[in-house]
């Protein structure tokens, strides 16, 4: 029975792979949208990634860099400096600011990278990115590219002017372009004449940085340390969770169109098999065989979308990479996995109502001509 | 004596009801025993079909029993039917049914899949109907590049792949052309001759009546017996051409005699002026 069905399905090839194509867009659909959420959330997070340190503090009461409403003023770091087991700390400035001419202002974050010339090149080493000089700035590549700067012109960060030095790679986000100031500069624009947004502290060799990130919380009343990997899990699900309906609406969206195409190739397919479902019934297939099959072909048509829809994924990561850079897209193999086995679920449900007509198939239509 | 296979007991089968009710097979019994090849025949809409279709537990019977090697099939659930169908009959049908998408060698071997049977005595079993069937060159071929012939050996094969006491054959050569008819029908004699199966067929080929062991001809739902008397000659007193008393569809009854006609038109004839065709007496 089974090898029946199976081979019922490679007769119709076409319509088979036709239908496979169908649930593999519906699926790709909403992997998609989940994927540009994902990269978005990634290029939020890769500052957190690459800037070297041990632990991250904040204001206290504050565990993420969204809007950017940490403040750590001077005694507050001073405190953080005597905590026992630091080794040196690195101030950030890292505030929300407009860029862009008048009238084109977008939202950006403005990161001032620290003036001392060992704390920028170890920066630099560590992130690959050019810190710029004073009075220079330097913007994510698509958002250079979108405004068309070549580097020595000018950029309107605030309310001042600046000359583009360079483009950084892996900054971009449409909700959150990451752009770099030299410190003096950005404390100019922020108006900020001492304390920093961001401290990163390094640890003594004989210190882990857990240890340190728990002590910083115990004695220094003013702020909220967490280990890299932290912070970055926070603000990535932070991005996530703000696209989260619209993922979720698309995903249903998606989910459904797939059921539909599933309700349509077994429903066509059981109505184009009427005759030898009659037959099978006639020679004394068991109901129970039937509906089997019938499940296996819907399982089988399905499958097929879904290792297609997985397929598709990998290469398509990398085609919208090269033709449209500038949106970040990242497909995640969990979701690939829980929307897959979601579509499968829903197709073999989907399939229960032509089965009922399946079954239902009269055999004694083998005795008309 | 000879060992009964199948035998039906005043089996009724009525469809819709009030001015609808169709009485297709309206009290029939029989009998089929090892080795009888036994022919259905009768006009079109008589209830062949459905008379053969309740002895193959494929539809079930208003009233009545069928009984198949002393088991009744009447009572039995669907899957308890499906089970005897798949193991305990051979089915062969006017439009082969084969399943397209398999081959010929897996056509003949899908019932005994059905049964649960052995595969490995399955494929042993379709190879010798194979080269008996005369199919060796088209063991792998799908069925839509059979010729009808080959189309209906294949059904043939496929309906003894379980050896089956019983073959129930609705109108297995209306398909074919003369010689394939006549080819499969010589088969399904074999069949019942050297295997010892008990064959049943409903058809309306001519030819095969000649080896047939029992004719039993079916009209409006029920039976009657021809073997004896294959034809009951009359003349239509009106045109004097022969009329088959058992096939005509003109009759009247007149001075206590059956008088039989050709056609509506004679017996219209006939009423008006009666005296005019009386014969002489
Ligand atoms: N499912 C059904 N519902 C209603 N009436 C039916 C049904 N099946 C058969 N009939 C009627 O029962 C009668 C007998 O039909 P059946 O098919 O058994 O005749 P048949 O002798 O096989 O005819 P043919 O030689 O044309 O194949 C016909 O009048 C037919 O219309
Ligand atoms: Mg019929």
């Amino acid at each position: 029975m089974f090898y029946w069905s199976v081979k019922s399905l490679l007769v119709e090839k076409w319509s088979v792979l036709t239908a496979a194509c169908g649930i593999a867009l519906a699926l790709l659909l909403a992997l998609y949208l989940d994927a540009v959420f994902r990269g978005e959330a990634g290029q939020i997070v890769t500052f957190i990634e690459r800037t070297p340190g041990d632990v991250w503090v904040l204001q206290d009461g504050i565990s993420d860099l969204h809007m950017a409403r940490s403040r750590l003023n001077e005694n507050a770091i001073y405190a953080v400096r005597q905590v026992e087991g630091v080794a040196g700390v690195t101030r950030f400035l890292y505030r929300d600011s407009l860029i862009g001419p008048n009238g084109q202002e977008k939202l950006a974050y403005v990161v001032g990278i620290p003036s001392a010339p060992e704390a920028r090149s170890a920066w630099e080493r560590a992130t690959g990115w050019t810190a710029p000089t004073p009075g220079h700035v330097v913007l994510p590549a698509p958002m250079a590219r979108a405004q068309n700067l070549q580097p020595g012109d000018r950029v309107r960060v605030g309310d001042e002017s600046f000359i583009l030095s360079g483009v950084s790679r892996g900054t971009y986000s449409m909700a959150n372009p990451l752009i770099f100031l030299d410190e003096t500069d950005a404390r100019n624009l922020f108006d900020m004449g001492d304390g920093a947004n961001v401290l990163l502290v390094f640890a003594r060799p004989d210190t882990s940085p857990s240890d340190l990130a728990a002590r910083i919380n115990r004695e220094v009343e003013k702020a909220s340390a967490l280990a890299p990997q932290a912070l970055r899990h926070n603000d990535f699900n932070l991005a996530m969770k703000m696209g989260g309906a619209l993922i979720g609406v698309l995903e249903v969206m998606g989910l459904a169109v797939a059921g539909l195409i599933v309700i349509f190739t077994a429903f066509v397919f059981s109505s184009n098999h009427q005759r030898e479902f009659a037959i099978a019934k006639a020679l004394g297939a068991p109901t129970k065989q039937l509906a089997g099959s019938a499940l296996a072909q819907t399982a089988v048509v399905s499958f097929l979308g879904i290792v297609i829809g997985a397929l598709v994924t990998y290469p398509l990561e990398a085609g919208l990479h090269h033709w449209v850079p500038g949106i970040a897209v990242s497909f995640s193999s969990m979701t690939v996995l829980v929307l897959g086995t979601a579509t499968l679920g829903l197709a073999l449900l989907s399939a229960l109502l032509p089965l009922r007509y399946v079954l239902s198939v009269d055999p004694m239509l083998v005795f008309q001509g | 004596m000879a060992k009964e296979i199948l035998a039906a007991q005043n089996l009724i089968k009525h469809f819709g009801s009030g001015d609808a009710l169709v009485r297709a097979v309206d009290g029939v019994s029989l009998k089929v025993n090892k080795g009888d090849l036994v022919l259905i025949k009768g006009p079109s809409g008589s209830g062949k079909t459905t008379l053969l279709s309740m002895l193959g537990g494929l539809l079930k019977p208003t009233s009545g029993t069928v009984t198949l090697l002393d088991r009744e099939l009447t009572g039995r659930n669907e899957g308890e039917l499906a089970s005897m169908r798949s193991s305990e009959i051979g089915f062969v049908f006017q439009a082969y049914n084969l399943l397209s998408a398999i081959s010929v060698a897996e056509n003949i071997v899908f019932p005994a899949r059905l049964s649960g049977q052995s595969m490995e005595k399955a494929r042993e079993r379709a190879d010798h109907l194979i080269s008996r069937l005369d199919l060796s060159h088209r063991r792998d071929a799908r069925p839509d590049r059979l010729s009808g012939g080959e189309k209906q050996r294949v059904a043939v094969a496929r309906a003894l792949i379980n050896d089956p006491p019983i073959i129930l054959a609705d109108e297995p050569t209306g398909n074919l052309d003369s010689q394939r008819g006549l080819e499969v029908a010589m088969l399904l004699q074999e069949i019942a001759k050297e295997d010892g199966r008990a064959v049943v067929i409903v058809t309306h080929d001519e030819r095969i009546e000649d080896i047939a062991d029992h004719i039993l001809w079916l009209e409006d739902g029920r039976l009657r017996d021809r073997k004896a008397e294959p034809h009951e000659w009359a003349r239509d007193p009106v045109c004097g051409m022969r009329v088959d008393r058992w096939v005509a569809t003109s009759s009247v009854r007149y001075d206590d005699k059956e008088f039989v006609f050709c056609s509506e038109r004679c017996r219209e004839k006939f009423l008006t002026e009666p005296n005019k065709y009386l014969p002489a007496t």
